[in-house]
């Protein structure tokens, strides 16, 4: 592809201030340091955890609690078949009427839809066919939003949530409340783990937009004071399913 | 505040003077600056990171053409629109055609350095469209008329009691000064421009090249906003705030949240690659990306290059003892603290900024926390040597630097200057202070006091002990 003229014109004078003939496809160093420990296994998070030690698993899933507890958010430990009831709890302590959630089959695994019809919550799925124009105002006026979530940060208590198709941006951004559900098996160390993750995506295509979450929506703008949910969701729970 | 008077010194006293400024600036500084002290001690090795971070980018400043291109590349492939802008008003004029092209009349924004360096918002305005800042703190500060004074925490000037007149104002009901209530108004107004808005302009914390990614940091989510509900996100980058790949992207932002607020990560990190894909109900249809020089690829031939490993994290500024006496507006430009003390002359010239080199006591505390280790307290002093070399100083400070570099190169003057220092300034020292005086000491002491020299020097002093020298 023929280079445009403002783009040569502008990289030429960065090559020229650096007293140099333009360069092209360099890659960055292999840093071969690595201030933290305990990284560089094989990511794949769908994958079983059969290759990582259950104790240092374990270790992992109570760090990842620990982080999140200490950033106002409560995370419950289940297996699949409290699902129902542990929603049904939250949904109590928050007095929710209405939802939405992704479109998303791991959700429907968990028959969601069913257990928002048992406690009587007016709700919709981020279904594509739907009109955009109707989804966005429901989710804008929604108590609460779903989500499953692709991968866990132990050290700092993260969500990365893929979005895209029915898996929408704003479900876990326009309500007041947000719940994310993450197989436990899907937390890893830090960070970097994370960036692997999306990295090997890079190939496919990445989503639109990804989001790394921690914890509620908060600001310190006025006078440093902790503030939750001045844009974003106020409340998050992440309910964790042992299997 | 006058954005275009040269005058720090005249700022720096009526900030002194500002009851409320010099009760806030502290208060946050020492919350931010208590934050990051944590956050490296749990680190551990932070001193490693910094090394490393250093490393990766100064590797991306020099190959900067060649990861710009790839950036560049992979936004088109993404299906966005990529602008290079060589000036500010290049800029601008890209936003504003824009906003024309698609008929658009109403925008947000997040919280944006750049934006205020080329004065977009006054820009857009005069061409009739709304701006709205969304960031909690911008926002107190638009309502105010104001600039942000901290790069991480635009408005930490302000006292929680003028911040609840201005929202009283706006909402046209009294509110009270309980922080929730404030952050509650503001979430449900600012909710209703995200809905109506035409355009999301956000700035980018880092873009990543590998993938042609805009990534955003954020706690309050007005970012995620932003770049969600517009038709149109466009994003305006320096040209600097790269990242090769998602693995530097890591060690970058691992430094970022720490070192500005003492956060493991931000509430929200989020990754944007071009506008939604078939099939996606939310998101933008359109995506810019406008990337910005403005004066930064003249710094790349210069000694101030390393000033372009900035990663706008703020800590410079939570350690400054200077910032944390005039606050931020006091520096009369875009960027404050040390990093704007470095950055600002540069950017605008020495005609306008010459005073920032000055505004520092040379401490050397924002070298020692800057976590690119940007040697900004060395930069300093090397824009005072070329301030000097090209006549910007008072022809005072000139002599006082001429004379002292020659009393300091010959030991026999130097002490004999010592003993008469001492006996020649008793006329005009109070308390063992001089705070006036004629000839070079006026020069001195226009901006400080000086202690009156001691009747017998240090090397005097150690000679009569019988000074134990091993040679």
């Amino acid at each position: 592809m023929n280079e445009p003229v403002e783009q040569a014109a502008f990289l030429g004078s960065i090559a020229e201030k650096l007293g140099r003939k333009r360069r092209t496809a360099v890659s960055p160093p292999s840093w071969d340091r690595k201030p933290w420990e305990g990284s560089g296994q094989e990511l794949n998070p769908e994958a079983e955890a059969g290759g990582r030690q259950a104790a240092e698993h374990e270790q992992l899933i109570r760090q990842f609690m620990k982080q999140l507890s200490a950033l106002n958010t409560a995370v419950y430990r289940i297996s699949r078949a409290d699902f129902g009831r542990v929603l049904s709890e939250v949904i109590a302590k928050h007095g929710i009427g209405s939802a939405i959630s992704w479109d998303d089959g791991r959700l429907h695994e968990l028959q969601l839809e069913s257990t928002l019809n048992r406690n009587g919550i007016h709700h919709r799925l981020w279904r594509t066919t739907e009109n955009e124009r109707e989804l966005r105002t429901f989710a804008e006026s929604a108590d609460m939003g779903i989500t499953f979530a692709d991968m866990g940060l132990a050290d700092t208590g993260t969500v990365l949530l893929m979005n895209g198709g029915g898996r929408g941006r704003l479900i876990s951004l326009l309500p007041p409340v947000y719940v994310a559900v993450l197989p436990e098996r899907f937390i890893y160390p830090r960070l970097s783990d994370g960036m692997s993750f999306v990295r090997s995506r890079i190939p496919e295509g990445l989503p639109a937009c990804i989001n790394f979450i921690t914890g509620p929506s908060r600001t310190g703008d006025i006078e440093a004071d902790l503030a939750l949910g001045v844009h974003g969701p106020g409340k998050v729970h992440i309910i964790l399913l042992q299997d | 505040m006058n954005l275009q008077a040269a005058d720090f010194k005249a700022r720096a006293k009526e900030a002194l003077n500002d009851t409320q400024l010099q009760r806030a600036v502290p208060f946050v500084q020492d919350r931010l600056r208590s934050g990051r002290v944590q956050a490296a001690e749990a680190l551990g090795n932070v001193e490693e990171w910094r090394e490393l971070l250093s490393e990766i980018r100064m590797d991306t400043i020099d190959n900067l053409d060649s990861y710009l291109e790839q950036l560049a590349g992979n936004v088109r492939a993404n299906g966005g629109h990529v602008h290079f802008a060589s000036k500010a008003a290049d800029a601008v004029s890209i936003v504003s055609r824009i906003a024309e092209e698609n008929g658009a009349r109403k925008i947000v924004k997040a919280k944006s350095m750049i934006t205020e360096e080329i004065h977009l918002n006054k820009h857009l305005e005069e061409q009739g469209l709304s701006v709205i800042e969304t960031d909690l703190g911008e926002y107190i500060l638009q309502l105010a008329g104001e600039k942000p004074s901290h790069i991480i925490s635009p408005a930490l000037h302000k006292r929680r009691g003028e911040i609840a007149e201005l929202f009283s104002q706006a909402a046209g009901r009294k509110l009270s000064e309980d922080t929730s209530e404030l952050c509650a108004f503001a979430r449900e107004h600012l909710r209703e421009a995200f809905m109506e808005a035409d355009i999301g302009i956000t700035g980018c914390n880092f873009a990543v090249a590998e993938s042609g990614t805009v990534v955003l940091v954020s706690n309050e989510g007005n970012a995620r906003l932003t770049t969600s509900l517009p038709k149109i996100h466009i994003a305006i980058m320096g040209m600097e705030r790269i990242v090769p790949t998602w693995n530097e992207l890591d060690l970058a932002l691992t430094m970022l949240t720490r070192s500005a607020t003492g956060q493991k990560i931000s509430v929200y990190v989020t990754g944007i690659s071009g506008p939604r894909q078939a099939g996606d109900l939310d998101g933008p249809e359109q995506f810019h990306l406008i990337i910005v020089d403005n004066g930064r690829s003249d710094i790349l031939a210069t000694a101030y290059k390393e000033v372009l490993k900035c990663i706008r994290c703020g800590a410079c500024m939570n350690v400054c003892p200077i910032y944390r006496h005039v606050g931020g507006h006091a520096y009369g430009s875009v960027y404050s603290g040390p990093i704007g003390a470095v950055l600002d002359p540069l950017l605008e010239g020495y005609e306008t900024a010459k005073e920032l080199p000055y505004a520092s006591s040379l401490c050397g505390a924002c070298t020692e926390v800057c976590p690119v280790k940007i040697p900004l307290h060395d930069l300093l002093i090397e824009h005072r040597k070329d301030e000097v070399e090209q006549g910007y100083t008072p022809q005072m400070e000139k002599m006082s630097f001429g004379a002292f570099g020659f009393m300091a190169s010959h030991p026999a003057v130097y002490s004999k200057a010592a003993k008469i220092a001492s006996a020649g300034t008793t006329l005009w020292a109070k308390d063992g202070y001089i705070s006036g005086g004629p000839g070079l000491l006026a020069g001195w002491t226009a901006g400080r006091d000086l202690p009156q020299p001691a009747k017998q020097s240090f090397r005097d002093w150690w000679k009569e002990k019988g000074g134990a020298r091993d040679e």
